[in-house]
């Protein structure tokens, strides 16, 4: 009895340490970092207009010109390389403490819909993790990992990284970022090379993201499925560009609005994208005008 | 399957409790299960080479005893072919072909021999030569044939040092499958702090280091004689701790479950001489190449130059046994070169009628050169190829003017970290205070384990000990799951 009650003794002191060591590092982090997730988890994050997604929600929707135009305010919480599924997480937590919102853009690109095997930015969340939200919207991605996070004591130690010490150190809100719009004044870097592609498209994830339009409708805040403006050269790569397409236009009705900008004139001009994908800061602009005027005249009308 | 892994550490518990629950008498079979499935979380395939030789072993055991004469020597002459001829095909074939077609090129001929895809078994060193140690030692009469098949296979096959040795010797580990084994608190306590030690080297110390040295050495061309001299440091201690690490943690298994190994190291950068390195670093594979190849030529006890000629034939046949590659050649050669001519200066220094000092400071010198000499083979160990090697050995005096030249070092130093100044900075940094640590830890520890640096101590402090390396693991550990050096051999 002895050796049980030493060794139940040290794995109680052990345990007593590591989960105090990372609820420390936890509620450090989340009191120094100022990036949008972290905002958004903190929910100091809560405008009229919210526009989600990937970068490109992040780069091409000037928050502060659709707030301006709209006369409502307006936050982009647009982050690069993320895919729906691991957004989603963000929507549901944001929907969580909402009280202001009352329109929700979700900008799509054809890969949206898909799934990946690896989270983008793992650091942003690791302090997260305890959110039911976050935690099954990275669960959905890397399901293993993710649990032994969450529940295997230590081990997210072994996965923090240096980025993580990085963000941690140098926690502050970006200040090129504008109501979390982020503009890209690079020149043109996109690949003319590439073969005809199927964008990817995953069922389940569709299901999801048909879910989460739902549960935005349920607290009467009109959802906005938009696509952006893609490069012409690049768009006609796309082979299931009109598919995709279709999967979004079966959501629209009772107050869901499909917004197709993917023919849009801007579409020809490749001074205005710095790749097939993604406008540059001054395609973003234009953009952003046209898109807060396309959705002045919605909202004026639902009024 | 690597003993730094998830799996391992949910594979160990569980085949510890299912192995002290069971009887005794079923418990040679669980642990023989539990081999294979080990062995076989590699290339499942390659357990059809492990069970050849260890049929071909087990019937030599059997056959050296009860024969006569000169056909016990056949017996043995079988069993050594086998192991030997298995591991010439997948470990050296490749070798030997590119070699001859070199020269077959160079003789502007146009044949050349076809070299194989293969994978090296894993550990296939390693048993072969444990294997190689039962049927001689059952030829030489020092240990009784075993006649329990799966006994057998588990000595060959047993998880802990299976693939990275200890190579252990009949005497010391056969009878011990055979003792029932009762769990013991103190075995527990052991094994737990060998375990603990061994994953501390290996994940914090060996794998940091690996992050400063790896690069430089795959890519020399790029770096100055102080990046080479930063990373031949970092290498020193990398392989020393990712080796003696699995060797811990091997040991620690071992000793869990009630089974002792031999030690495998026993602070070898501390020794005064070479020779005295080949008595600490390795010490399962020394003593074997001592055993079964020094002294069958003859050792020390023939003429001078067949003295040296017998160390040098060890040596040379220990860097091949490393590697199929001329840079394990050339460091076996070095060490081979040291000791002979350690032997001189010695003689000579005998002959001049002066006895070694014993003041610390020529202590300290001894230890010093030692090291210095052994970190220098270490580049031939490492580098990829032999030219790779004489690049370094060639630029180790350049670049050092920059030393004094604060943009210079931040560019050194960012380079170190894959052109972040921050990963360079913390890589170094850590990466030396761990070296240090471990040398004051070992330093502090002499005649005991380093894990029982404290153990005079309260618990308070040994129980401190324990959770900060527990927490330097988790928080300072690298944990890309990294392959332990001698896996490769």
């Amino acid at each position: 009895m002895k050796g049980i009650k030493k060794y139940s003794l040290f794995l109680f002191i052990l345990l007593a340490l590591v989960y105090g060591i990372q609820f420390a590092i936890d509620q450090a982090y989340k009191h120094r970092c100022t990036d949008k997730v972290s905002l958004l988890m903190k929910h100091q994050v809560d405008a009229q207009l919210m526009v989600f997604g990937s970068s490109v929600a992040y780069v091409q929707f000037d928050a502060a010109v659709i707030g301006q135009e709209t006369g409502l305010s307006a936050y982009n919480m647009g982050w690069d390389g993320v895919f729906f599924v691991q957004y989603n997480g963000i929507i549901k937590e944001f929907l969580s403490y909402e009280t202001q919102c009352k329109y929700l853009v979700i900008a799509c690109d054809f890969d949206n819909l898909g799934k990946n095997n690896l989270i983008t930015r793992p650091d942003m969340y690791y302090a997260y993790m305890k959110n039911d939200n976050i935690y099954q919207s990275l669960h959905d991605i890397e399901p293993a990992k993710m649990f032994k996070a969450k529940y295997l004591p230590g081990y997210r130690f072994t996965i923090l990284g240096k980025t993580f010490y990085n963000h941690f150190l140098n926690g502050k809100k970006d200040d090129s970022e504008i109501n979390g719009f982020r503009p890209r004044y690079v020149p043109w870097t996109g690949d003319s090379t590439v073969k005809k592609f199927d964008a990817r498209f995953d069922s389940d994830v569709y299901a999801k993201f048909r879910n989460t339009v739902n549960e935005i409708r349920k607290r009467n805040i009109s959802v906005f499925i938009v696509m952006p403006p893609v490069y012409k050269d690049g768009y006609d790569r796309i082979l299931n560009s009109e598919e995709i397409k279709n999967r979004y236009r079966t959501l629209a009705g009772h107050g869901v609005y499909f917004m197709d900008y993917t023919h849009d004139s801007l579409c020809n001009d490749k001074s205005m994208f710095y790749n097939n994908s993604h406008l540059n800061g001054f395609g973003a602009s234009i953009f952003s005008h046209k898109f807060a005027t396309d959705i002045k005249a919605i909202i004026g009308n639902t009024k | 399957m690597l003993f730094n892994s998830f799996e391992f550490l949910l594979f160990f518990p569980i085949v510890t409790i299912i192995y002290f629950l069971l009887p005794h008498k079923l418990r040679w079979f669980h642990l023989l299960a539990t081999s294979c499935y080990f062995y076989m979380a590699f290339v499942p395939i390659y357990i059809l080479i492990l069970l050849l030789t260890i049929v071909v072993d087990y019937i030599a055991g059997i056959m050296i005893e009860r024969a006569q004469g000169n056909r016990r020597k056949w017996f043995l002459v079988m069993s050594i072919v086998a192991n030997v001829g298995v591991l010439m095909f997948f470990k050296y074939y490749n070798f030997f072909a590119d070699n001859l077609n070199a020269l077959l090129h160079i003789a502007d001929q146009s044949h050349s021999i076809p070299l194989l895809k293969m994978v090296l078994p894993i550990g296939l060193s390693f048993h072969t030569f444990q294997a190689m140690s039962y049927t001689i030692e059952v030829y030489r009469g020092h240990h009784k044939a075993e006649k329990h098949f799966g006994i057998y296979a588990l000595y060959v096959m047993f998880y802990p040092q299976l693939v990275a040795g200890p190579i252990e010797r009949p005497q010391n580990i056969l009878f011990q499958f055979h003792e029932p084994k009762k769990f013991s608190f103190g075995n527990l306590d052991e094994g737990l702090k060998l375990m603990l030690w061994g994953f501390f080297k290996k994940i914090v110390i060996a794998d940091r280091l690996a992050l400063v040295a790896n690069p430089v050495f795959n890519h020399p061309a790029q770096y100055t004689g102080v990046q080479f001299f930063i990373a031949t440091i970092f290498f020193t201690f990398q392989i020393y701790c990712d080796f003696s690490g699995y060797s811990d943690i091997a040991l620690g298994t071992a000793k869990i479950m009630g089974f002792t190994l031999m030690e495998n190291f026993n602070r070898p950068y501390f020794s005064k001489s070479i020779g005295e390195f080949w008595t600490r670093w390795h010490i399962s594979l020394s003593s074997w190449f001592r055993d079964y190849l020094y002294i069958p030529l003859g050792g020390s006890r023939v003429k001078v130059s067949r003295h040296y000629l017998n160390l040098s034939i060890v040596f040379l046949v220990s860097g091949f046994w490393h590697g199929a590659n001329w840079t394990f050649i050339i460091w076996g050669a070095l060490h081979a070169l040291y000791l002979v001519l350690g032997l001189v200066a010695n003689k000579a220094t005998r002959k001049a009628g002066h006895t070694q000092s014993r003041l610390p400071h020529s202590k300290l010198a001894a230890a010093a050169a030692t090291f210095v000499c052994v970190a220098f083979a270490w580049i031939f160990f490492r580098a990829n190829n032999v030219a790779d090697a004489f690049y370094i050995l060639r630029h180790l005096g350049s670049g050092w003017s920059a030393v004094w030249k604060p943009v210079q070092i931040k560019g050194m130093v960012t380079q170190l970290g894959g052109g972040d100044t921050i990963a360079g900075l913390t890589n170094i940094v850590l990466g030396a205070l761990s070296i240090l640590f471990l040398e004051f830890v070992q330093l502090k520890t002499r005649g005991r384990r380093a894990i029982d640096w404290l153990f005079d101590k309260p618990r308070v402090l040994r129980w401190g000990f324990y959770y900060s390396l527990i927490l330097l693991i988790l928080i300072f550990g690298v944990f890309d799951n990294s392959e332990f050096i001698y896996f490769q051999f």
